[in-house]
């Protein structure tokens, strides 16, 4: 009885500490008046929502931001696991002097990293292309990535591949039917890092996109500074700017909670 | 020619500075059961690794059933392997578990046939009702069922079993290794099975090499490690306890400092080592050896002595009713059936003692 009271007490508490913040801005981005001293908008539209549409392209917006994280997530999640897995599952001395290396760029101030990459871009003739957006978020990430993944490698039991391999099975059945479930978990929480992360870059995207190339946090941000908007707007903007990161929260939580071998334990 | 055959092999470990298997030669009939026992450390998984693939070899050659697998990966040789901790899949159910590997490799060439196959191999180690269970909610002594289940099922030529025992209790680890020999013997399987346990060593083998720093000391039927143990350290190994300096004459005469003994041997003339089993003493009035009792520890069913005899300790196992206590005189004979001549080997004295450590640690 005690325990059923306390906990009920504690999950309305989560819910409300999550939603207090997010509740008015949800009804701001639907209000179309809302006026002191009334509780909730007296009347509700979807008219932020279209003004923001017609004045950009915010389909296109909303697609390229998904593809740039999604492209920068697959990118940083690749070149992250094999570090990872070699300082998570090796032991060679000199090892902290490697997994502090790999944390570098994050640790520079950023803009100076961004300067230096710059740089090189020019030299490379890809400044402000797609390619040299997603290699300066990377630089970011994969080390991020690396962190998250190294203690997965370390509590990983690489004697299961030779489990498998003693049983005649190939290395493909082993990769997909071995290795990947087993890290599964792991995986998606460093994806859902990086992808999140990249989904909020402003820095990265206004110095190496496209010209015409928009992500729906480089609107957001200046919009937020520059005050020319209503309220309504960014309010809208920002519900926006949540709908993808949260999907992919859920698609994320749903995969590890299909999770049999930890019970559905992270 | 046998069904499994290796010859002079050698492994070093990368930074190693002394090979960890040095001029390993090995035959297995079809069908047999070998017992690698030796202490921790001396190279016992290596072996096994080596054999399966997982480590290569510097030298030598490995043939199984006529052909060289040299040269095949692990996952190409027909070989299985249980390691010394079970590797579950943990994604997988029991049932899935064990039959992941056939499924995948096309063995099966209907459902009917996989279910039986899958069913037969879950009687067979005991596990039946528990097909349908998570691989993560089984206990140490299921998780190795499964594992040795998921081993036979692909029907190897050869299968490698590495202390497959060694993570259970007392009592059910006697019980796993009558089943394990029982279910090998049933399906007419070749084994080599890693422990450094002499009990089980001896309950489990047809033939039994015992393995001390990477070489092979002997190896031999259970029954020859009881009465001719080829070195010192092997017979220490099998409870051997008493090393007394003696000198043959090849004429079956043997002189040492606790007496003279005629005994049937065919070693060369010269210094040696007598060797004797606590339990080959008995008391005897008229007994010829005696000496001084220095310690007794009271075990209930026998009393076990250390005894002085012309300034040599000897160790001595006795199920006599009467206890003699400490100083009191011992007479005792020795039956002959429980002595042996071993080699007086110059001994690495600082590595066996190294490993004498390491074996009982693990033993605790
Ligand atoms: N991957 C490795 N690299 C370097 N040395 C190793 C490696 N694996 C084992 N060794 C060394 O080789 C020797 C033999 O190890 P091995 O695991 O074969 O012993 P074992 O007989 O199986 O012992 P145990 O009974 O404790 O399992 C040991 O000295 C060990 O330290
Ligand atoms: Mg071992």
């Amino acid at each position: 009885m005690m325990w059923t009271v306390t906990r009920k007490l504690v999950l309305t508490f989560t819910v409300l500490v999550i939603l207090i913040p997010i509740i008015p801005m949800m009804l701001w981005s639907v209000a179309e008046t809302w006026t002191y001293p009334s509780l909730f908008p007296s009347e509700l539209s979807f008219d932020n929502f279209t003004m923001l549409f017609d004045t950009y392209s915010l389909g296109k917006v909303i697609t390229d931001s998904i593809i740039v994280s999604a492209i920068v997530t697959i990118v940083s999640i690749l070149l992250a696991v094999m570090p990872a897995k070699f300082i998570g599952t090796q032991h060679f001395r000199g090892k902290i002097f490697v997994q502090t290396l790999t944390m570098m760029p994050v640790m520079a101030p950023a803009i100076i990293v961004l300067f230096g990459l710059m740089g090189v871009f020019v030299k490379m003739g890809i400044y402000k292309t797609f390619l040299s957006l997603v290699i300066a978020e990377a630089v970011f990430l994969v080390p991020y990535a690396i962190m998250v993944l190294v203690p997965i490698f370390k509590n990983y039991d690489s004697g299961i591949e030779d489990q498998a391999s003693t049983l005649g099975i190939n290395w493909l059945s082993r990769l997909l039917n071995v290795v990947l479930p087993n890290l599964k978990t792991g995986l998606m929480v460093s994806a859902m890092y990086v992808f999140m992360s990249s989904w909020a870059a402003y820095l990265a995207v206004s110095m190496f996109a496209p010209r015409t190339f928009n992500t729906v946090a480089s609107l957001l941000y200046p919009a937020i500074y520059n005050g020319q908007y209503s309220n309504g707007m960014l309010a809208s903007l920002t519900v926006l700017f949540f709908i993808p990161s949260i999907a992919f929260l859920f698609i994320s939580t749903w995969i590890i909670g299909t999770d049999k071998m930890n019970n559905g334990r992270i | 020619m046998s069904f499994l055959e290796i010859k002079g092999l050698f492994k070093t470990y990368r930074g190693a500075e002394k090979p960890t298997l040095q001029d390993i030669n090995i035959t297995l009939e079809e069908g047999e059961i070998l017992v690698l026992l030796g202490p921790s450390g001396c190279g016992k998984t290596t072996l096994l690794k080596t054999i399966a693939g997982l480590e290569e070899q510097d030298s030598g050659e490995i043939l199984v059933d006529g052909g060289s697998i040299d040269r095949l990966p692990t996952e190409k040789r027909p070989i299985s392997m249980v390691f010394q901790k079970a590797h579950m899949f943990k994604n997988m159910t029991v049932a899935k578990n064990i039959n992941f590997a056939p499924r995948v490799r096309g063995m099966f060439s209907n459902r009917e046939e996989m279910d039986s196959e899958t069913q037969k191999y879950i009687d067979l180690v005991k596990l039946t009702g528990l097909e349908d269970r998570m691989a993560t909610q089984l206990s140490g002594g299921q998780e190795q069922r499964v594992s040795l289940a998921r081993a036979l099922i692909v029907k190897p030529k050869l299968l490698l079993l590495d202390e497959p025992l060694s993570a259970l209790d007392a009592g059910l680890r006697i019980e796993m290794r009558t089943a394990v020999r029982d279910i090998c013997k049933q399906l007419g399987q070749t084994v080599i099975f890693v422990t450094h346990d002499q009990e089980e060593a001896m309950a489990i083998g047809d033939r039994i090499a015992v393995m001390f720093n990477g070489k092979i000391e002997q190896c031999a039927t259970p029954e020859v490690f009881f009465s001719r143990p080829a070195s010192k350290k092997v017979a220490e190994f099998f409870g051997w306890k008493n090393t007394i300096p003696c000198n043959v004459d090849g004429e079956n005469n043997i002189s040492s400092a606790i007496g003279n003994f005629k005994m049937d041997t065919s070693v060369e003339p010269g210094e040696r080592l007598l060797i004797i089993r606590p339990e080959a003493f008995s008391e005897d009035e008229n007994g010829n050896i005696r000496g001084a009792v220095k310690h007794a520890s009271y075990l209930g069913v026998r009393v076990e002595y250390v005894i002085d005899v012309n300034g040599i300790e000897l160790n001595i196992s006795s199920n006599s009713r009467e206890v003699k206590r400490i100083g009191e005189t011992i007479s005792l004979n020795v039956d002959p059936e429980g002595m042996w001549i071993v080699d007086d080997e110059p001994e690495e004295e600082e590595k066996v003692q190294s490993v004498k450590k390491g074996f009982f640690s693990r033993r605790k």
